[in-house]
């Protein structure tokens, strides 16, 4: 079976995306699916935070530039759980240049090679609308959209939508939409208006947990580590575990 | 539009264009209907116009081309829809002098029915002189009626027939997204 693909994707920056990138699969691949997890911000943010800090490797970068196949540039790094780094030549990938390298297919080229027994591709996308994120639209069929519950948050999923809608229509293709409740402080009037909003216009499209803010995961990146390893059982931990299963069977508000 | 309560924190509705969109489909194609009715009715002698049906004038800026809005404010006055959407267009593999006329009634629809105008450029193999200049001056008229015009996802040949008559710039396709598809 061919593996799901999902772009986790928001232009905004800091609303959660790499938070759930890893955490969230690494809750997937703790109940046992085939994770293949994609750092594809030359921030490598995502490395980071699970541990990965090798300065020149290469990865996804090389994938694209066609030099090697996404299999050699996966590093196991949990059980189930495959990263693919940025590399650094993916900043360069950014950059528009006058060659016309610059091209919108070439992540999903990548991805198209036969990815034996995996479950689900995730992309961590970088906080913009260039040429990566291009990629990441082209190549993803599922997008998760994690979305803060402040007013300019709302501002920011507009223009998402609009973007989404041209790609959809330049591609003749319909992304099954999913949005996270990010960074939620539930005693914060407007943060429950803001997550009234977003059931307003995405009926059963907002995975049922929100996640909240909590210091616990704040501070687990710098160690390197996921939530399930810094603070087991504790509530954030909790929090993605209920994720996971919403986002595997569906459950939404 | 977004009905606003008291305890509301939330003022201006940035997604409420989103439950607009469906509407709007609807309006688009009576307008393009109308349009194409009115490409018909062109040669009616009271209005001045040029052979590819748009009017020729001494002053403009534009090589003597410019859009007159006129004609479809006449007859597509009454379908104005009330509320300001966005228009899309799609150009054709093939744009040139031949149906430059179909795509100036298209976009006076748009210009009289929209605030914003996103013209999708990814099919465009072959664009001439003529139409790269009409959308020149869609740019200019829309500017002046504070109507934003996006040409999303140019070709490589959109792109290049822009630059080598020095329109990329205004026709602002030089952006990040050029040459995706
Ligand atoms: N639920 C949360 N509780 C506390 N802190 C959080 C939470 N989610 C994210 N953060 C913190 O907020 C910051 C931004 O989060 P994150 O890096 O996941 O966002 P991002 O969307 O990937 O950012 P960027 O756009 O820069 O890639 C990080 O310091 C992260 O640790
Ligand atoms: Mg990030």
């Amino acid at each position: 079976m061919k593996a799901r693909i999902i772009a986790v994707i928001n232009q905004k920056g800091g609303v959660g995306k790499t938070t759930t990138s890893v955490n969230l699969t690494h809750a997937l691949a703790r109940m046992g699916n085939k994770i293949t997890v994609i750092d594809f911000d030359p921030q490598s943010h995502l490395a980071v935070a699970l541990g990965v800090v090798g300065k020149q490797q290469s990865g996804i970068d090389e994938v694209m530039l066609g030099q090697s196949l996404l299999q050699q540039q996966m590093l196991p790094v949990r059980d189930n759980l495959n990263l693919v780094v940025a590399g650094p030549r993916l900043q360069t990938l950014e950059q528009l240049n006058e060659s016309g390298a610059h091209r919108g297919d070439l992540l999903q080229k990548a991805l198209a090679q036969n990815l034996e027994n995996q479950d689900f591709i995730f992309i961590d996308c970088p906080p913009s609308s260039g040429v990566l994120v291009a990629n990441a639209l082209f190549a993803a069929d599922e997008l998760l959209v994690p979305m803060t519950s402040d007013y300019l948050a709302l501002q920011g999923l507009s223009h998402l939508m609009g973007t989404i809608k041209k790609y959809e229509m330049a591609l003749n293709k319909k992304y099954r939409l999913r949005l996270v409740m990010s960074r939620y402080i539930p005693s914060r009037r407007i943060s429950k208006q803001v997550l009234q909003t977003m059931n307003k216009y995405f009926p059963g499209q907002v995975l049922a947990t929100p996640i909240r803010e909590t210091a616990a995961l704040a501070e687990c990146p710098s160690f390197g580590k996921t939530i399930f390893e810094y603070r087991p059982g504790w509530r954030s931990a909790k929090d993605f575990e209920l994720l996971a299963i919403d986002f595997l069977a569906g459950r939404v508000m | 539009m977004s009905k606003k309560d008291e305890n509301s924190m939330i003022g201006y509705d940035p997604l409420a264009w989103l439950h607009e969109t469906e509407v709007e489909k609807q309006t688009f194609e009576q307008q393009v209907n109308t349009a194409d009715a009115w490409v018909e009715l062109d040669d009616e002698p009271d209005i001045e116009t040029g052979e590819n049906g748009w009017v020729e004038t001494e002053n403009s800026d534009s090589d003597g081309w410019v859009l007159n809005t006129e004609p479809s404010a006449e007859i597509g006055g009454e379908n104005k829809p009330a509320t300001a959407q966005t228009q899309s267009i799609v150009l054709n593999s093939v744009q040139n002098i031949q149906i430059v006329s179909q795509l100036h009634a298209q976009l006076l629809m748009a210009l009289a029915s929209g605030n914003k105008i996103d013209i999708d450029a990814s099919a465009v193999t072959q664009i001439d002189t003529a139409t790269l200049q009409l959308l020149v001056v869609l740019k200019q008229t829309a500017a002046s009626q504070k109507i934003e015009v996006s040409i999303d996802f140019p070709s490589e040949s959109f792109i290049k027939s822009a630059k080598l008559l020095g329109l990329s710039e205004v026709l602002n396709v030089e952006q990040h997204t050029c040459g995706l598809f």
